[in-house]
């Protein structure tokens, strides 16, 4: 059983988590980009090279586990409107053309690595049909404007 | 179209079962002495986590969502890849009903002694939610999950329910088994 300093630990490793970087991306949708981004996909493991250095491995590993698995079930559940907005968010936010963006997800599928490891298959099933629907209503949308 | 008023008059009257028969196995479930209606809950990861897919998968807030605001190729995209999870969520809660009653026959076969009422509403409720299933499969496909959805949240219950009493059908007789070996010390 984890004592209550490593349970302190842990907390404030969330926190830091939170405060430091997740706070600061813009949207949550980008936030789960980002705690995608530090799992190793050979190995499965987590990898923050800051939040290792200021706390242990261990505990890093632990936190983004965790916030990664909570940020992904709340997007998964969420209504497809906010997550619509979401992903239109995060498309607008990065450097590439928008529709050039939105082609290239609906052809190489890249938000499919955006699951957690362990996490339910029918939630994951949702989260990417969901994907799906909102691409092709985010991608209408910008074909009407034009 | 008479093939179809067909299955739908069956349908309906195997709906009214099926809450008759909720309503029995809830009423009988108080009948079990020394156990509260609290012990009847479920742990709360399964429970939740079905409840919440069900509430977006057939849920009406998201197609309300597409009608206004996508094309009708999304909007086709939109029923089809519901249909889909609809059925793998039927899927997820027989196969849930199936674990839950091959677990109960593992225990039943250590068991001292069996309660009838329980066993019986065990059974009844197991093969509720597998014609409901196989029913609801034929409704998704007839009116789409948004159709079915209040079915659906009876049919979440009752899995949830069944769940409960094949918990504390074991823990009862854990209990038993304790008590009997403190007596015997």
């Amino acid at each position: 059983m984890p004592s209550r300093t490593q349970l302190e630990r842990v907390e404030e490793a969330r926190r830091d988590l939170h405060y430091r970087t997740l706070s600061k991306l813009d949207g949550d949708f980008a936030g789960l980009v980002y705690l995608a981004s530090t799992r190793d996909y050979n190995t499965g493991q987590y990898v923050h090279d800051g939040l290792a250095a200021h706390f242990t491995e261990p505990i890093a590993e632990q936190v983004l586990a965790a916030a990664h698995q909570e940020l992904f079930k709340q997007l998964a559940l969420s209504p497809l409107r906010v997550l619509a907005n979401e992903i239109e968010y995060y498309i607008r936010s990065t450097d590439g053309n928008f529709n050039e963006v939105i082609t290239n997800w609906k052809m190489l599928q890249p938000y499919r690595m955006l699951a957690p490891t362990r996490c339910d298959q029918l939630l994951v099933e949702l989260f990417i049909s969901n994907i799906k629907i909102a691409l092709a209503i985010v991608g209408t949308d910008q074909a009407d404007d034009r | 179209m008479s093939q179809i008023l067909g299955f739908l008059a069956i349908s309906m009257l195997l709906i009214a079962v099926l809450f008759f028969l909720l309503y029995r196995t809830g009423a009988l479930s108080k009948e079990v002495p020394g156990v509260s209606d609290e012990a009847f809950s479920v742990p709360q990861v399964v429970d939740d986590s079905l409840k919440q897919l069900s509430e977006r998968i057939f849920g009406s807030d998201d197609w309300e969502f597409v009608q206004s605001h996508a094309s009708a190729a999304s909007r086709h995209l939109f029923l089809k890849e519901r249909r889909r999870l609809a059925h793998a969520w039927l899927f997820r809660v027989q196969r849930d009903a199936r674990c839950v009653m091959r677990a109960h026959r593992l225990a039943a076969a250590n068991m001292e002694r069996l309660r009838p009422s329980l066993e019986i509403q065990l059974g009844v409720g197991y093969l509720v939610i597998l014609m409901s299933c196989k029913l609801l499969a034929g409704l998704i496909s007839l009116v789409g999950p948004t159709g079915v959805h209040r079915v659906v949240a009876s049919l979440t219950d009752l899995s949830a329910r069944l769940r409960g009493m094949a918990e504390i059908e074991l823990n009862v007789q854990e209990f038993s088994a304790m008590s009997a070996s403190r007596r015997a010390r």
